[in-house]
């Protein structure tokens, strides 16, 4: 394994030493003692703290703004119109103005004294409503989508003509689903809800500007990517990228919202950069809970007609899904792969997704975009056209999957889970009547690797001392891609992780990529390795020259010591006898070389399997539900790191039950504001929520790239609400067609099925 | 994040000396905190001076039980304390249990019991940030003059939340309120308690809960607490009943010779169930009995939209945890 050239290196092969074992995360005493610096715990000389002036209504068009009030309050050192005279409001929360104060409550009574006029127009903010005819209109001009990092790159742009409100996504087609259906034995037609949910991060938006002259900043972020900010302030402010230093050490989470120097729904970087030139000092702007919950994002609504049929045979022969969602003002409620794509056995195949415009703050990409909700409707729908033929949900699923290692997955999940025995006691737990009954539900994930090549570079150093150094601009939203970083280096090395030190979240650090897609680790670590084993053969090379070896005869051994002919050297030693330069080696990942073990549609890359398995609890009195256990059983390559990527499932799991059980935006139609944009009234799961987690890995050797590294953090949450709703199926007998599950949804669920057959 | 307003704090050690400041205007009583500063973070009140009572001598004492059986529980007692005491556990095991539920261990090690009985009412419309209020011209309970729940509404019918409220009812618990000058008074918790969101407690100006006395049983009982929210932990009640069945002798299986029943989180004040004839006579595992308080609670408590989740929804739930509580103090299973 001599060759170093990112496009030749062979791919490991077998168990390793390092990598893929358990390890603790290096971040981890400086998260727990408190040590860590998160954005807003970065305070420089003279810092002032911003507020935004918002919207208190949803729609209405700006006709005064009076900022006099705020420029007399003294400790405001700078104010700023964002909205204009003219300007349409279309949600409420929208930027209007801000200031800039010596205090976070002066800058808030400032704010307070802001006198905006704006002209209220009627608001819409219910999907019924904005399709009814005569709805207002929330845009007049045609809509330009706004992608980030965490979109799907792969995914088809643009979209059809407005009519309303109504933006037709893209649609798929693959056969010929009208015939299939009209000649199908079994068809099965139902609607499928879900609501708007927020990513909820526990750390808010927050972003601190300080100029350094008029042609160069600083930026701290809480950020998913942060080259995305420095392009971004680049622009906005007419600078050259390699002016504008963003730093993101640690973060307080990430879920596809934080791409870029702006908020979704609010222009921060412009704000922030524009206060601290104008009070010639640096700003710090960050989000309270409020306008975190309201306009920074959130995962659109949808409701999903779906049409799946038969034949006599018990083949599924078409499936048919038109949905309407609502991203706000924003674009992108689609429905993700998993009808077009997932069960591709289905012959025939049609998915046609459509915006639904609202006046509410808009949605972006959070985790796995469209998948969930795709999943949830299509896994419940294939389990009630199962119950209908009497087939086993688990057996349908494997007939109609070509990918080889999402069938081993059910397989394995179906040993794991016992499967065969919780299906039957729900069976013999529903013919008894019991008040409280048990179910089991099945369902996949599909995603893609969408690692990129060169999108990295990684540095590894090698001191004269035998320390051994990282570095990469790549921030680590949480995932653990320092720790990977420092595992592949000590792989290569042949050193323990502890003695690697890395260096990220700065953008001096090396060009690095945003963490959407789940591409973080499939794009970096590949790097990281390319650059170690270039460091490792410079090493090498300057020790057989110091010795007056030939070359050949110098080699590192697996505990890290240096054979040089018949001696042996420490690590140690054999770098004291580098230059006072030490070694440094640039890394960068070569192309995506493989699309084994399964392409992704459209080919190219490999598709990410997973697939979970749910048990629930049911309380028919009192509609209560319960997950008691969850088995997911994923793919992502080569694991990299045990701890973490198990860590990332548990996290996708969590995320999945709330979507699944207790989470959705509730705005109020009357007033157009958001009910429960706080952490109190919107449910997140805790702790007393979460059901036993078995995770378990399939090892997948792809050559995709140098460290057979795919990503986990999008796949982990797509099958959970979706196994979950199958599981309560499986329990009542009937389905609940809405997320969440609330307890009064399983009530009225059961009252209304009672007429319909027991599957 | 939400800011606190500017405010003196002010932390006297002799109870007197606490009074003293209160009576000042514009000062306000901070025990845990947990109630008071997030409603100061909404600008749900703008105090000038917070009298700290987490140094006071003596509040924060030991429960003890007095000659007579009265249990006695001063207020400043945590509501972790309360949970855990021995004493509290066997003399009124309902009141453990409903402390030991109030949001989570965290809240529960600062919280006070003297605070949880003078909890604030709460309502989705007023919970929210000043300027979210703002944009809906605030309500009764707030800077305005309307009620979103009770549309024409003429008074405020934010919910009484506090989890201990409704068990101290149940076991006519009184209150020893202090007051600067000397002053002290005694008043049942039933009669401290008024219907009207925005002042439901009648407490004087300048006075404090000093003490929580428990008489001792009269009649041998059991005792429960309902209590249903979203989540596990955390959360304030959705539905939230005290129980106690007082008995003809200290068994499982004795007859019912009484009940007393209260639910809170319907208006401002906790309710007095009225329970029929039919839910005595009978020990608690007889499902009539369990069926007659269930049905009296589902028919005088009638839930409003002031905090999250369908009024409907929460009316029906009542009835079924009611009659699964009553079925378990008699010892019956009720999982089938």
């Amino acid at each position: 394994m001599t060759e170093t050239d990112g496009r030749t290196l062979a791919p490991w092969r077998g168990a390793l030493r390092v990598v893929g074992a358990p390890i603790d995360r290096i971040d981890g005493p400086a998260k727990v003692s408190g040590r860590a610096r998160y954005t807003t715990h970065v305070t420089p000389p003279g810092l002032l703290h911003a507020a935004v002036a918002r919207s208190k209504v949803a729609a209405g068009t700006v006709r005064a703004l009076d900022l006099s009030g705020a420029e007399r309050l003294p400790g405001v050192r700078a104010v700023l119109a964002v909205a204009v005279p003219g300007q349409k409001i279309r949600f409420a929360g929208q930027d209007l103005a801000a200031v800039a104060a010596t205090t976070p409550e002066i800058a808030r009574a400032a704010v307070a004294r802001i006198e905006v006029v704006v002209e209220p127009t009627p608001h819409v903010v219910t999907l019924d409503g904005a399709m009814a005819d005569g709805a207002p209109r929330v845009h007049e001009d045609p809509v330009q989508a706004r992608r980030t990092e965490g979109d799907d790159p792969t995914e088809v742009r643009g979209g059809g003509r407005v009519t309303g409100n109504v933006r037709p996504l893209p649609a798929f087609e693959h056969g010929d689903p009208d015939r299939a259906f009209a000649r199908a034995a079994h068809v099965h037609e139902a609607v499928y809800e879900t609501p708007v949910v927020l990513h909820s991060a526990l750390e808010p938006h927050a972003l601190t500007v300080a100029w350094d002259g008029d042609d160069a900043m600083t930026v701290w972020a809480s950020t998913q990517s942060i080259f995305s900010v420095r392009d971004e302030m680049a622009s906005i402010f007419g600078l050259s990228p390699e002016r504008v230093t963003v730093i993101c050490e640690h973060m307080g989470g990430g879920f596809g919202a934080k791409f870029g120097a702006s908020a979704p729904g609010s222009r921060m970087g412009f704000i922030a950069g524009t206060l601290a030139r104008k009070a010639g000092a640096p700003v710090r702007l960050a989000l309270d809970r409020r306008a975190e919950q309201e306009v920074t994002g959130n995962r659109p609504s949808s409701r999903q007609r779906v049409r799946v049929a038969a034949d006599g045979r018990g083949r599924v022969v078409a499936l048919e899904v038109v949905s309407h969602g609502t991203a706000g003002v924003g674009t992108g409620a689609g429905v993700g792969r998993n009808a077009a794509h997932l069960y591709e056995k289905i012959p025939h195949r049609r998915v046609r997704a459509h915006d639904v415009f609202t006046h509410a703050g808009p949605g972006t990409a959070m985790r796995a975009p469209g998948h969930p909700q795709g999943a949830f409707a299509l896994e419940l729908a294939l389990d009630e056209l199962a119950a209908k033929i009497g087939a086993d949900p688990l057996d349908l699923r494997i007939a109609h999957d070509r990918h080889p290692v999402r069938r081993r997955e059910y397989e394995l999940g179906r040993a794991r889970f016992r499967w065969d025995d919780r299906r039957a006691r729900a069976r013999a737990a529903r013919a008894a009547g019991a008040r409280v009954r048990t179910g089991a539900g099945v369902a996949a994930s599909i995603w893609g690797d969408f690692g990129r090549a060169k999108a990295a570079r990684v540095t590894v150093a090698i001191e004269r001392d035998g320390s051994v150094h990282v570095r990469n601009g790549v921030q680590d939203i949480g995932g653990g891609i320092a720790t990977v970083l420092a595992a592949v280096v000590a792989e290569v090395l042949g050193r323990p992780v502890e003695r690697v030190h890395v260096r990220y979240g700065a953008s001096t650090l090396g060009r690095s990529v945003g963490s959407g897609g789940s591409q973080t680790t499939s794009s970096v670590a590949p790097a990281a390795r390319v650059a170690a084993e270039r460091a490792r053969r410079a090493l090498l090379e300057a020790v057989a020259e110091a010795t007056g070896t030939p070359p050949g005869a110098v080699t590192l051994e697996a505990g890290g010591t240096v054979r040089v002919g018949p001696r042996r050297l420490s690590f140690e030693d054999a770098c004291r006898l580098l230059d006072d330069d030490g070694i440094e080696a640039v890394g960068q990942r070569g192309p995506t070389r493989s699309d084994a073990p399964y392409p992704f549609p459209g080919g190219g890359r490999p598709q990410i399997g997973g697939v979970q398995f749910a048990a629930v609890e049911v309380d028919t009195w009192t509609g209560e539900v319960r997950c008691t256990h969850l088995t997911a059983v994923h793919d992502c390559g080569r694991v990299m790191n045990a701890k973490a990527a198990e860590s990332q499932v548990a996290g996708g799991i969590m995320m999945g039950l709330g979507f699944a059980l207790s989470e959705q935006r509730q705005v109020d139609p009357v007033h157009g504001r958001v009910l429960n944009a706080d952490l109190e009234r919107y449910k997140l799961p805790g702790f007393g929520e979460l059901p036993e987690i078995d995770v378990h890995f399939v090892p997948v050797e792809t050559d995709a790239n140098e460290t057979g590294s795919l990503g986990i953090g999008e796949p982990a949450t797509i099958p959970t609400a979706a196994a979950v709703a199958c599981a309560v199926f499986d329990a009542l007998g009937v389905p609940v067609r809405t997320l969440p599950i609330t307890p009064d949804r399983v009530l009225a669920a059961l009252r209304d099925g009672r007429a319909e057959a027991a599957p | 994040m939400l800011r606190l307003p500017t405010f003196e704090v002010v932390q006297p050690t002799a109870l007197e000396a606490a009074l003293e400041a209160l009576a000042e205007p514009d000062a306000v009583a901070v025990a845990g905190g947990t109630d008071l500063l997030p409603n100061l973070k909404h600008r749900l009140a703008y105090p000038r001076r917070l009298v700290s009572l987490a140094r006071v001598e003596g509040l924060a004492r030991a429960p003890e039980v007095e000659a007579d059986g009265t249990l006695v529980l001063r207020a400043g007692a945590t509501l972790a304390r309360v949970a855990a005491d021995r004493r509290v556990r066997t003399i009124a095991p309902s009141l453990a249990e409903a402390a030991g539920r109030v949001a989570s261990p965290l809240i529960r090690n600062m919280a006070t019991i003297g605070g949880n009985v003078n909890l604030d009412t709460r309502c989705r419309y007023v919970n929210q940030t000043a300027f979210w209020r703002s944009a809906i011209g605030g309500c009764l309970k707030s800077e305005g003059q309307v009620c979103h729940v009770v549309p024409k509404g003429r008074n405020c019918v934010a919910a009484l939340s506090s989890d201990t409220v409704p068990v101290l009812l149940s076991l006519d618990a009184r209150l020893v309120q202090r007051a600067a000058g000397g002053r002290r008074r005694e008043i049942d918790v039933a009669s401290y308690f008024h219907a009207d969101g925005t002042a439901h407690l009648l407490r004087e100006p300048g006075e404090i809960t000093w003490e929580i006395r428990i008489p001792p049983a009269v009649q041998p009982r059991r005792t429960a607490y309902v209590k249903w929210s979203v989540r596990g932990s955390i959360d304030f009640p959705l539905v939230s009943v005290a129980l106690r069945a007082d008995l003809e002798e200290d068994r499982d299986d004795a007859p019912v010779v009484g009940w007393r029943v209260v639910a809170g989180v319907l208006g401002s004040k906790p309710r007095v169930v009225k329970v029929p004839p039919a839910a005595t006579g009978a020990p608690l595992a007889d499902p009539a009995v369990a069926e007659a308080v269930a049905e009296a609670v589902h028919r005088q408590c009638k839930p409003l939209e002031n905090v999250p989740y369908e009024a409907a929804y929460r009316r029906k739930l009542a009835r079924v945890l009611v009659r699964r509580a009553v079925a378990r103090l008699g010892g019956r299973d009720t999982a089938r």
